[in-house]
């Protein structure tokens, strides 16, 4: 028998070394944890796992300010490029606030420290994803321990209940994803994206009740819009975002922090590769879709919003309302749009981690600490935190001078420039509608308190210095935007994937 | 030297924030020296900056430092870039020179207040900004700074805020001001609009392309933000009530610094108002007008800060009456004069206030040479320099911009002026006389303040002694020589002033020998115990012209009936109709909310609609 | 063109109707809810009242014993296709499953010390 010669793929292990090193951290945790009491030093390994992560963003950090970039590698079904690069930074810092949230709290375990590393793997590879299989795996890496991570307080039952809905949803969905995935495969012959737009581009447009060659375009479009389906189902894009509100509220906060932060940028990050490497060469009415999407994530994320009292489903509703301004920006299909994007994910990302962080530090746990009423005379109490959860949810309901401002400015500039009227003004009432949203847990914060309320539970240091450098970052971003302007047309300038998708 | 200007920023911002944070838990003597130490350390940084110039040659002075890209709009990214020229340097110096002085008199004034803390991080923050306003290079930063200093203000006015005058003087000072930022920001607008650019040497450059209707709005709208800023008639009515402040407030910011940004404003941006000749002449008169004016007000006001504040309008009315005749370095050199002695008179007023435990009244005074006999010969410096006695430093800068006028061929102006440098002698000498002559009228245990306050008021009179020496008549002129080369970098040069008027000087030594003599005869000699002064003149000008009656009858009160009238349809029609929209989208939420079941299988089942939507929106279109 | 999917659109609106006809069909012919009785809703044993639930019960440790049994057997699988081309794959290839091995195990010995194989705790 004479077998084919298999020559090795050729890996530069310097473009993945964030992800390796999120890798052996993990392994690590788990063979220390080997030799560990189960309650014993966990501590210390939340301290290693969070080492872990400043050693990947430090890779990182020098890949951005190094020359290497872009690139791809295994055989060309990653890219690692600015964009992947500014996006895995906040998902490492999305991960790394888990990791400082959970380590005081029942949840904390060398398993949660493990699955929590490996879910920011998927994320990060599926940011640089540049095949469809990949686009898959990681998919499913990124979900199968958020499952897991949802159910870790088995105490409670509401916690049970939201992994469960959250498994079985995100189940249904990767079924269609995945379905999808296969029909682009069937129209293209091959997995790679380049591969897959090449031959979209030379399909045509097809409807059933129109003329042309209906065979392959029809299954390019259903192909498009089911992988739309299933990432739209990890942005929280109405009308696949009905898991959100239930599974923030039974979730541990810590793990919603990370996954309202991560999923999203996770998601956008690659919806916005392939709109830009795939969709916008297809004949496929791309833009219409993600359009409709989009005006539905907005009113409707923002009008459910309004009459919630748990402050988690109120953000809950607050992430599906963000993420349809996500999906109304790509909708524009520039660079200078995707920047925009991403600067409004860094600016929300600061924000809205800073908010869960204050809800973890308050509730201590309970759940009766993430209701709205729960907030009544903050201020009073710990004045420093409801100072810091007032720039949070200002940023939110984006008042200048803050970060969240100029995040929803850019958005409504891309949208603007690129003639997407409807969507201009549909952001502008999704914002007039979260004033009422974001006003009413900040007037609870700031009347007299409830005298016969239980006193706060006090808040660990490096909780305290996260929000702190979290509130700080939304006010200098605010003051300060062209820092992060000029960060992010870098993005947009060098492209995401420039020599890369031939155009 | 390079980037090491912005440590004149710093130091003070540092003070504030020091101070402001650790306030309470430390004693007085540590916030002395952290408030006068920032503004002390951030002088020298001004000095070496004025070192640094004045060794480069004349057409290269200037330093310009970009520190970061603020923002970008559109394709123009908006620099925090600091300049530092022979325009801003003569500001800085000032403002840091004399507001250390300030800081280190507060020390003593408000030793037993217990807002100390409060009181020198406000201070510290006010010069931060009074800083950033005469360094910024760009509008951007100018605006950033001049909404500083009026938040600044409007803290320190009502610093006393148990008060209600003190609270009540400080909004309409703010209300006031924001009138002149509401202008100076669409003045901006206009410019970024039409030019692109924010940064000075761009729009000045540029300015020219505009037509002639743009050039004059533009100019308009910076006067009425100059006027707002610098209290001139009509906007001046905030700067006498602004004395509810503490009486160094009075002296750093409602006398020597803030009230002289809209002369920096003008002078900074003369491009602009020479190419817009009409607004410019408009200036000029509005100012010549509020020098008279404010100076009759003067004379029949019995409140000792409040003659000082109306002769601050007055004074102020004279360097406008410079910029709006072009006379940039005459203006810019009264600026320099009135902040020493101005900042003199209104310390030394504050040493009697402080030594009567607060009286302000002057004729509950009298005969306190005696008592406190050095504030009393600073003061009367101060007073020998603002009546344009020479060799005291406002008988040169005065003489300056009156011979200017007059050479100019300005009659007109030059006799108002003229006028309100007699009246200005005569309400002074008035204010000597009284306060100090005589015998005491009410009885007082009057002290002498300690030196912590003296010091300043001794270094503040020699300057005001010496400080017209910089101009010399018929010799030298120093401010010119150092101004002009710097100015030209920016546009056409400004018309050289005329050689000395020898005639318009005697004029004037002789007309503010008058004012003297005539306040001697009426308040010196025979010591009244009340005013002597009676009248309907005399009530018209006590009253100030009932400009605050008017303001009240024709603005005040049409605002009130017309908020009024739309608070009824705002209630009744808006407020309702928004209140529905409210309640409507309220009711959206709750009507939605049975959407979210919390059963998977609804879920599972609208999620499976989704799809379907989804691939019938693609398949189906037409 | 059309007419070649006409039985495919033909087939999924028969399909539609049945389902929906069912549904609705159920729905008419059943009476409305307040005249339902206990009876009626227990299940249908030909008349006679069960007596036992339906659906045995068995421990939950069953599903995570198949779990574990799940993972490691499907990564066991991996093992094959390197046995067939280890000879081509050489020191790269050992050194790929040696690491694959390592993480398993730690994987293993990680599940082991937690218990995952304990029935009786």
């Amino acid at each position: 028998m004479n077998l084919p010669l298999i020559v090795p793929p050729q890996v530069a292990f310097s473009l993945i070394s964030p992800d390796l090193a999120l890798l052996v951290t993990s392994v690590v945790i788990l063979a220390v944890a080997l030799f560990l009491a189960p309650e014993q030093g966990i501590r210390w390994l939340a301290w290693l796992a969070a080492a872990g992560i400043l050693v990947a963003a430090g890779s990182d950090v020098i890949l951005l300010l190094g020359s290497q970039l872009p690139a791809t590698t295994f055989s060309g079904s990653l890219v690692m490029d600015p964009l992947a690069e500014v996006l895995d930074l906040v998902i490492l810092a999305a991960a790394l606030l888990a990791v400082l949230l959970a380590a005081n709290r029942p949840e904390a375990s060398p398993d949660y420290l493990a699955l929590t590393l490996w879910s920011a793997i998927g994320m990060m590879v599926l940011v640089s994803a540049h095949d469809l299989i990949v686009l898959f795996l990681a998919v499913e890496v990124l979900s199968l321990p958020l499952y897991i991570l949802c159910a870790f307080r088995p105490d409670r039952p509401t916690s049970l209940e939201a992994a469960v809905k959250y498994f079985l949803l995100g189940a249904f969905s990767s079924g269609f994803l995945l379905y999808g995935l296969a029909l682009l495969f069937g129209v293209s012959g091959g997995t790679n994206l380049t591969q897959v737009a090449a031959a979209l581009a030379t399909v045509g447009s097809a409807s059933l009740f129109g003329h042309g060659a209906i065979g392959t375009a029809l299954i390019a479009e259903v192909g498009i819009g089911l992988v739309v389906v299933g990432l739209g189902f990890k942005l929280a894009a109405v009308p696949f975002h009905q898991w959100v509100p239930d599974v923030y509220e039974g979730a541990p906060t810590s793990v919603v922090t990370f996954m309202s932060v991560g999923t999203k940028v996770a998601a956008f990050g690659v919806l916005a590769r392939l709109v830009d490497t795939v969709f916008v060469g297809s004949a496929v009415d791309w833009q219409g879709l993600l359009s409709a999407l989009a005006v539905a994530t907005i009113l409707a994320g923002a009008v459910l919003a309004i009459p919630q009292q748990n402050f988690k489903r109120l953000l809950g509703y607050s992430g599906i309302l963000n993420a349809g301004y996500l999906v109304a920006v790509l909708v524009v299909g520039s660079q200078a749009a995707t920047a925009a994007g991403v600067y409004f994910l860094v600016t929300y990302a600061l924000m809205n981690l800073g908010a869960f962080a204050v809800i973890s530090a308050v509730s201590g746990g309970e759940m009766e600490g993430v209701m709205i009423r729960r907030y009544r005379g903050l201020f009073y109490q710990q004045p420093w935190t409801a100072v810091a959860m007032a720039v949070f949810l200002l940023s939110l309901a984006s008042i200048p001078p803050l970060a969240g401002f100029f995040g929803k400015l850019f958005i409504l500039q891309a949208l603007i420039s690129g003639h997407q009227l409807v969507l201009a003004l549909t952001v502008v009432a999704g914002t007039a509608i979260t004033l009422i949203v974001y006003g009413r847990p900040l007037l609870a914060m700031f009347s007299p308190p409830d005298p016969d309320s239980p006193p706060l539970p006090k808040m660990p240091m490096a909780v305290a210095t996260a929000i702190g450098c979290l509130a700080v970052a939304v006010v200098a971003v605010g003051l300060v935007p062209g820092a992060i302007v000029g960060l992010v047309h870098g993005v947009s300038q060098i492209g995401p994937l420039s020599g890369i998708s031939g155009r | 030297m390079h980037s090491v200007i912005v440590l004149a920023l710093v130091f003070p911002a540092l003070g504030a924030l020091v101070a402001a944070w650790l306030g309470p838990r430390l004693s007085h003597r540590q916030i002395t020296w952290i408030g006068v130490g920032a503004v002390a350390l951030s002088f020298l940084v001004a000095v070496a900056a004025f070192v640094r110039l004045a060794s480069l040659p004349p057409a290269h002075r200037l330093i310009q430092d970009t520190l970061f890209i603020w923002n970008r709009a559109g394709a123009t990214p908006i620099h925090f870039s600091l300049l530092v020229d022979p325009i801003s340097i003569l500001f800085m110096l000032v403002i840091t020179g004399v507001g250390a002085l300030i800081h280190l008199y507060s020390a003593g004034y408000m030793d037993d207040d217990e807002g100390f803390g409060r009181f020198f991080w406000q201070m510290n923050l006010f010069i931060v900004a009074m800083l950033l306003l005469v360094m910024a290079g760009n509008f951007f930063f100018l605006l950033v700074g001049w909404a500083g200093v009026g938040l600044a203000s409007y803290f320190l006015i009502g610093f006393w805020y148990t008060r209600p005058t003190a609270v009540a003087a400080a909004k309409k000072a703010f209300v006031v001001n924001v009138v002149g930022d509401v202008a100076l920001t669409l003045a901006i607008f206009l410019l970024f609009v039409n030019l692109g650019h924010v940064s000075y040497q761009t729009v000045f450059r540029q300015f020219a392309i505009l037509p002639i209707a743009t050039r004059d709005l533009v100019a308009a709208l910076l006067f009425v933000a100059a006027a707002a800023k610098s209290a001139q008639f009509p906007l001046h009515i905030w700067l006498p009530d602004a004395m509810e402040g503490p009486t160094p407030v009075s002296a750093l910011i409602h006398a020597a610094t803030m009230v002289t940004a809209g002369v920096y404003l003008v002078a900074r941006a003369f491009p602009i108002f020479g190419l817009a000749p009409g607004v410019a002449t408009t200036i000029a008169w509005i100012g010549g007008f509020t020098a008279l004016f404010a100076a009759t007000i003067a004379i029949a006001q019995d409140d000792i800060k409040r003659v000082l504040a109306y002769s601050t309008v007055s004074q102020l009315g004279y360097m406008f009456m410079a910029v709006g005749t072009a006379a940039y370095a005459a203006g810019v050199f009264h600026f320099l004069t009135h902040a020493f002695f101005k900042a003199l008179l209104f310390l030394a007023a504050g040493s009697v206030i402080h030594a009567l435990s607060g009286e302000q009244d002057m004729w509950k005074m009298g005969g306190l040479r005696r008592a406190i006999p050095l504030t009393a010969a600073t003061f009367l410096v101060g007073t020998l320099a603002i009546s344009g006695i020479p060799p005291f430093a406002g008988f040169f800068s005065k003489d300056e911009i009156l011979g200017g006028l007059l050479s100019g061929g300005q009659v007109g102006l030059w006799a108002i002026g003229t006028v309100a440098a007699g009246l200005t002698a005569f309400y002074m000498f008035r204010l000597y006389f009284v306060v100090f002559g005589g015998s005491a009228r009410t009885k007082s245990h009057a002290h002498e303040s300690p030196a912590v306050m003296t010091v300043p008021l001794v270094v503040l009179a020699v300057l005001s002694t010496v400080g017209g020496f910089l101009v010399l008549p018929g010799g030298y002129n120093l401010i010119e020589s150092w101004l002009l080369p710097a100015l030209s970098r920016f546009g056409p040069i400004p018309p050289l002033p005329p050689p000395t008027n020898w005639g318009a000087m005697a004029v004037a030594l002789v007309v503010a020998l008058a004012g003297v003599g005539s306040a001697w005869a009426l308040y010196g000699r025979k010591a009244p115990a009340v005013e002597p002064l009676h009248g309907p003149v005399y009530r018209f000008l006590k009253g100030k012209w009932y400009i605050d009656e008017l303001g009240d009858w024709l603005i005040v009160r049409p605002v009130l009936w017309l908020g009024s009238v739309l608070e009824r349809f705002d209630r009744k029609a808006l407020d309702s109709g928004f209140n529905q929209i409210g309640h409507l989208v309220a009711g959206w939420g709750e009507s939605l909310r049975p959407t979210q079941s919390g059963y998977v299988r609804r879920y599972a089942l609208s999620f499976a609609v989704g799809v379907m939507l989804v691939v019938a929106f693609l398949s189906l279109r037409p | 063109m059309l007419t070649l999917y006409l039985p495919i659109v033909i087939y999924f609106t028969i399909s539609l109707l049945v389902c929906f006809g069912i549904m609705g069909a159920s729905r008419v012919i059943g009476r409305p809810k307040r005249q339902q009785s206990v009876a009626k809703l227990q299940p249908y044993e030909s008349g006679i009242v069960p007596e036992v639930q339906l659906g045995p019960k068995f421990s939950i440790k069953f599903y995570l014993v198949a779990m574990l049994f799940l993972i490691f057997d499907v990564e066991a699988v991996s093992f094959y296709p390197w046995a067939v081309l280890m000879r081509q794959l050489r020191l790269y290839g050992l050194a790929e499953m040696g690491l694959f091995i390592l993480v398993l195990g730690i994987g293993y010995a990680y599940v082991w010390k937690r218990g995952g194989f304990q029935w009786d705790r």
